[in-house]
């Protein structure tokens, strides 16, 4: 296993805002958490990149529990587990070029330097649809698709094992969405990282998932191959959730359905 | 039937940029009109044109009638917040962070109608139980609230003075999804109790076919393609809209690859706007910006010959 969660527990004061949750993610797999805004969908993913403490319960990245690690470690550890945000305007330097953005950590894993590191981030950042007349661009100069490409540059850079993609497509057009998606299930044929998807779009979800865990106050309430979830959900909030997404038409308004909160 | 709001040839510039190049649309009274698009297209400052709130240094030319009075010629504010009003995007920032939801309530009812307090706080909380909300809510500050709760009251905020054209801009985009499904539920049920029109603004293909009547896809600045909500987002005839619902993932589909749209934007002053990213694309579509006809502004409706 990549990942394995156990009994996972991360309370804020008398919030629990995880409250018990086992989850594993094994290598190559797309994993997907869904869930709504209070759900602990990203304090467990804050969990899983070791930034911040579990309250108590263990996570394991290739066996090795980050709770117990030390500030060194978990610098390691994050070699292995890199996250891509939502907002890559927010998340991107502004004062680096594309080029330094994606060399600084190029650099860490390769340790090459000059006209070597160079040629290094050119391959990378062709691979994710960005020739090289970017290198010289600043964030500003992009638009949020080639930002998300140059984040997921800078994560894949150190061919972390883990990604965590936490709503990786929400700030994007629909047209933009579908290339960044064609482009992670693309990434992940070529001995890519497993995925740790956070997202409350169930249509993104059911296209990328492999398996899916729906958050709904900090537990795990239901969790299925992806095919199985969104053909026969369990749960009643799973059913409230797919109820919930649009685009089935003026009839499909009439029928209130499932429990209001 | 004749229009309640009608918007011919609307033209919006700021500075050399002319984000929004002849958008001709209307709306009829108790009808649910969708505005869709991608960023950029010109939606949203087609909406802030109707309730003449285009931000400084933009300039519009075309005609906005709403309800008999002219929006772009004449003074907005005779319109603004009696015939037509807004709900925004996000409601954590469109209200005042320093006052009782009950204080804005009454704010916008004295300034509109003259009401005292005690007539203004009634109406208030019977607005709130429209929109399925205590009247304790009055009481409340905007922090104490979730954004369902807070669009909830921006919504009975809108409707307080009876408009007869509500402009819901990305209404429930900055929602959770079982929130926003509420949301537009109450939408919905508020339009049929009250017969007002709704310009539903939004990128969102799926929330339009749900509740739009009619829609009008843009693209660069002008209408692509227009027509009943759902022969339009189930049987689209531009090439710009089959392109964009063919990105969509969606739950009913198979798996697989999306359909992704080649290129970016362009605003070119000749030919179709589309041309560039179409896989239909012939001379004729670079040289001769296609008219609107029958609701579709392409040279090849439905797929080249």
């Amino acid at each position: 296993m990549i990942l394995s969660v156990t009994g996972l527990v991360k309370t804020f004061g008398s919030v629990r805002a995880v409250d018990g949750v086992d989850l594993s993610v094994a290598a190559g797999e797309t994993y997907a958490v869904v869930g709504e805004s209070g759900s602990g969908k990203t304090t467990l993913a804050r969990c899983v990149l070791g930034l911040i403490r579990p309250t108590s319960g263990s996570v394991l990245v290739e066996g090795d529990d980050t709770a117990t690690m030390r500030p060194g470690d978990l610098r390691l550890l994050r070699r292995r587990v890199q996250i891509v945000f939502q907002n890559p305007h927010a998340s991107l330097n502004p004062r680096m070029t594309v080029e330094r953005l994606v060399a600084e950590p190029m650099r860490l894993r390769t340790g090459s330097k000059g006209a070597a590191l160079r040629d290094e981030v050119v391959a990378d950042l062709d691979r994710l649809g960005l020739g090289p007349a970017h290198l010289s661009r600043y964030p500003h100069e992009l638009s949020g698709g080639q930002l998300q490409r140059v984040a997921l540059a800078r994560a894949l850079a150190l061919r972390p094992r883990l990604l965590v993609l936490d709503e990786p497509t929400s700030a994007l057009d629909v047209s933009v969405q579908a290339q960044i998606l064609n482009l992670l299930a693309d990434l992940r044929t070529h001995d890519g990282p497993a995925y740790l998807l956070i997202s409350h779009d169930l249509a993104v979800v059911r296209h990328l998932a492999d398996r899916v865990g729906v958050m709904y106050r900090g537990r795990l309430v239901e969790e299925a191959p992806a095919d199985r979830l969104f053909a026969e959900p369990a749960h009643d909030y799973t059913r409230r959730l797919l109820d919930s997404v649009p685009g089935r038409g003026r009839e499909s308004m009439e029928t209130a359905h499932g429990v209001e909160p | 039937m004749s229009d309640l709001l009608s918007v011919e040839d609307l033209e919006v510039s700021i500075g050399a940029v002319r984000p929004v190049r002849g958008v001709s649309l209307r709306v009829a009274p108790g009808e649910i009109v969708g505005v869709v698009g991608e960023t950029g297209c010109g939606k949203t400052l087609t909406g802030l044109a109707v309730l003449g709130l285009l931000p400084p240094g933009a300039r519009a030319s075309g005609r906005v009638v709403l309800g008999g009075d002219d929006v772009l010629g004449g003074d907005p504010r005779a319109v603004r917040g009696r015939k037509v009003t807004m709900v925004f995007q996000n409601p954590g920032t469109a209200f005042d962070p320093v006052t009782t939801i009950g204080g804005q309530f009454a704010r916008v009812l004295r300034a509109h109608t003259g009401c005292s307090r005690r007539a203004a706080r009634a109406r208030a909380a019977e607005l709130l139980t429209a929109v399925e909300l205590p009247e304790r809510v009055l009481d409340n500050y905007p922090h104490q609230l979730s954004g369902g709760m807070l669009q909830r009251c921006m919504i009975a905020l809108a409707l307080s003075c009876e408009p007869s054209l509500v402009i819901a801009d990305e209404a429930t985009t900055a929602l959770d999804v079982t929130v926003a499904r509420q949301i537009l539920r109450l939408l919905l049920r508020l339009q049929r109790e009250h017969g007002f029109g709704v310009m539903f603004v939004t990128h969102n293909l799926a929330e339009a076919r749900d509740i739009c009547d009619r829609v009008y896809v843009l693209y660069a600045g002008r209408v692509a393609e227009e027509g009943m909500a759902h022969a339009v987002l189930d049987r689209p005839r531009h090439p710009y809209t089959r392109a964009l619902l063919a990105a969509l993932p969606r739950l009913d589909a198979p798996r697989g690859r999306l359909a992704s749209i080649p290129g970016s934007v362009s605003h070119a002053e000749v030919g179709c706007s589309f041309a560039e990213r179409c896989p239909d694309a012939k001379d004729v579509c670079r040289a001769e910006t296609p008219p609107a006809h029958d609701g579709v502004a392409c040279h090849f409706p439905g797929g080249a010959p």
